[in-house]
């Protein structure tokens, strides 16, 4: 049975708040990323340390799923003489700044009703506003197994020299 | 879970990749961000 897709006018969104009680709450399906981990035990303190602030995403009160995002960065090492021809600045540069996705899970009964298609493409907006304000060139995110189509889909590609890993690290530019 | 960090490029792969960042923009990049846009705006924040 196939279930209406989720509109992103029908979710809400707020930050992880030290009063959420989150162990009802199941991603688990292909969870190899550790996702169910992560948002019951671990978001909390990411957020505490300024590592990350995941979003909590509702749909008619309940949360069907999250992300958290944090700052990062991609650094290029050796190729100067190579990058100063590519770049029509000649700036050579060394790290491109970038949004990391570091965690996004959707509730295993809330799969394939493009909730994660919805909380991604968020993300990758509030890339773009904060490019505005901060600089940042890239959104980037370490995927596995059927998570790295997902995010293909979007619009990902994969880094260089991760095509054949089980771990493949994927950036989009913000155009 | 250990947080891992995200790839230092070098040599080829470091050329290989500079040269599709700096690249114009596809048609489907732009239209990814436009999308993205109205989603934005369209999912509302708790208050």
């Amino acid at each position: 049975m196939s279930l209406d897709k989720v509109k992103p006018e029908e979710l809400s969104f707020r930050v992880l708040q030290q009063s959420d009680d989150l162990t009802e709450f199941d991603c688990s399906l292909n969870d190899s990323m550790g996702l169910n981990e992560f948002i019951r035990r671990e978001a909390l303190d990411y957020q505490r340390e300024k590592l990350g602030v995941t979003y909590l995403f509702y749909y008619r009160n309940e949360v069907v799923g999250f992300a958290t995002l944090a700052m990062s960065g991609i650094e290029i090492k050796e190729a100067p003489y190579l990058l100063s021809i590519i770049l029509p600045s000649k700036i050579r540069i060394r790290d491109y700044p970038a949004l990391l996705i570091g965690r996004l899970g959707t509730r295993n009964d809330f799969r394939d009703r493009h909730v994660g298609q919805n909380i991604c493409l968020w993300c990758l907006s509030t890339a773009a506003e904060l490019c505005k304000k901060i600089g940042c060139k890239l959104v980037i995110v370490l995927t596995e197994g059927e998570t790295a189509k997902f995010y293909g889909k979007v619009g990902f590609e994969i880094f260089p020299r991760y095509e054949k890993r089980d771990r493949k690290w994927m950036y989009l530019k913000i155009p | 879970m250990k947080p891992e960090h995200p790839p230092v490029l070098t040599g080829k792969c470091a050329k290989q990749f500079v040269e599709r960042v700096e690249s114009a923009p596809s048609k489907k990049n732009i239209e990814v961000f436009r999308e993205a846009e109205r989603v934005h705006k369209a999912i509302k924040e708790i208050k």
